[in-house]
């Protein structure tokens, strides 16, 4: 009846979190969201053919988008970080904790876009797949989100290539 | 200062490393899934009785469709070597109409007057017929063989589509896909009925398909 759904969950319910946990910022939430997704997913689980991940990724962040519109406080993403003073950031840890803030304030698109290309190392391709949307939407959104982070522009040159 | 794209990606897996603080309930998660099934059958259902209810509102004769087939009354003939023992329409009256000896192509039928009705005999019981004219439109499965539908707005053509009984098609609302492709048409991978109104969605399906044998025949009437 499970066709695999249990040797599924076991191998991949840690990654999820992990990846739950860079959309939403905090564990809990992240693992809720995991279990709703994977409840969404056995739902449809006889229908999925080939490999799962690509469709649990997209049940993951549409019910991620769908939890953010309604649990939405009124936060505006910041379109610019605050310049930092000359000698701020000196420190690594700084630089670091600042970079997290700024992936904090982007919004929840961009965030899932930065999320599965940098974290789960998807291609623009496949992340237009999972998102249901054009690759050149991912490469406008990926594209405002690091010019957002600060990335090197040479990433940006790159990428947009 | 800016970032290299490394340190985003380093970023990303320290701030995940922690990773959950308690493993999967797989049984709690097939219960929450088992739940979610339940609740799409029956809304469903439910759509389907509100449909079929809202039909006979507004057209109390749907009720009596198969009855008013009035295939007794079609001319003697030869069995068709394509249609088989498909019954004929009553084509008196009939604006247009037309027979088909396959499934997923969509055929244009003229229709005069503001309200039209549509009438579809498919050879194979609970084949999707989807009918659609100027916006308006609907779809439904062949009953026992037969499906009317009433479409107003002065459509000026229908188009019908008969596809098979098993196509990937759901009546499931939008809200309660896992996930809904609106440009696509598409709820947990199967096509949404409604959807199949949008002249590229039933193209996509048909495609999908391919040509498929199912005999049907359909007629437009005005009077509706």
């Amino acid at each position: 009846m499970d066709d695999g759904f249990a040797d599924y969950v076991t191998q991949r319910h840690a990654r999820l979190c992990r990846t739950a946990y860079l959309l939403t910022g905090d564990w809990a939430t992240a693992e809720d969201l995991v279990q709703s997704a994977l409840a969404r997913a056995w739902a449809a689980w006889r229908r999925i053919d080939g490999d799962p991940d690509p469709y649990v990724y997209r049940i993951l962040t549409n019910t991620h988008a769908s939890w953010w519109r309604r649990r939405w406080r009124g936060e505006i993403p910041t379109e610019d970080l605050p310049e930092p003073a000359e000698d701020d950031f000196t420190d690594e840890h700084d630089a670091r904790r600042a970079l997290w803030t700024a992936i904090r304030g982007l919004s929840e698109r961009q965030r899932a876009v930065v999320v599965l290309h940098y974290f789960e190392e998807l291609t623009v391709q496949q992340c237009a797949g999972v998102l249901g949307c054009s690759p050149g939407t991912v490469k406008t959104q990926l594209g405002r989100a690091l010019r957002r982070l600060r990335v090197d522009p040479e990433v940006l040159m790159v990428m947009e290539r | 200062m800016t970032y290299t794209d490394d340190d985003l990606r380093s970023l990303l897996r320290e701030r995940s490393e922690r990773g959950p603080t308690r493993g999967p309930d797989v049984t709690e998660i097939r219960r929450q899934g088992a739940l979610l099934r339940a609740y799409r059958w029956v809304m469903g259902t439910v759509g389907m009785v509100v449909a079929g209810a809202a039909v006979l509102l507004l057209w109390p004769d749907a009720a009596t469709g198969p009855r008013t087939t009035q295939v007794a009354a079609a001319p003697a003939r030869s069995v068709d070597p394509v249609l088989g023992d498909l019954p004929y329409l009553d084509e008196r009256g009939a604006m247009d109409a037309v027979s088909m000896g396959s499934s997923a192509i969509g055929e244009d039928l003229a229709a005069t007057g503001e309200r039209v009705r549509v009438r579809v005999v498919c050879e194979e019981p609970r084949s999707w017929v989807v009918a659609s004219g100027k916006g308006e439109g609907s779809v439904g499965r062949c009953g026992d063989g037969v499906w009317t539908t009433v479409i107003g707005g002065a459509p000026g053509k229908v188009r019908v589509w008969v596809f098979p009984p098993d196509a990937a098609i759901t009546e499931a609302d939008p809200r309660s896909c896992a996930v809904y492709h609106a440009e696509a048409g598409t709820c947990d991978g199967r096509y949404r009925a409604t959807d199949l109104l949008r002249y590229d969605i039933a193209l996509d399906l048909a495609a999908d398909l391919g040509v498929k044998p199912g005999s049907w025949r359909a007629g437009v009437y005005g009077d509706a």
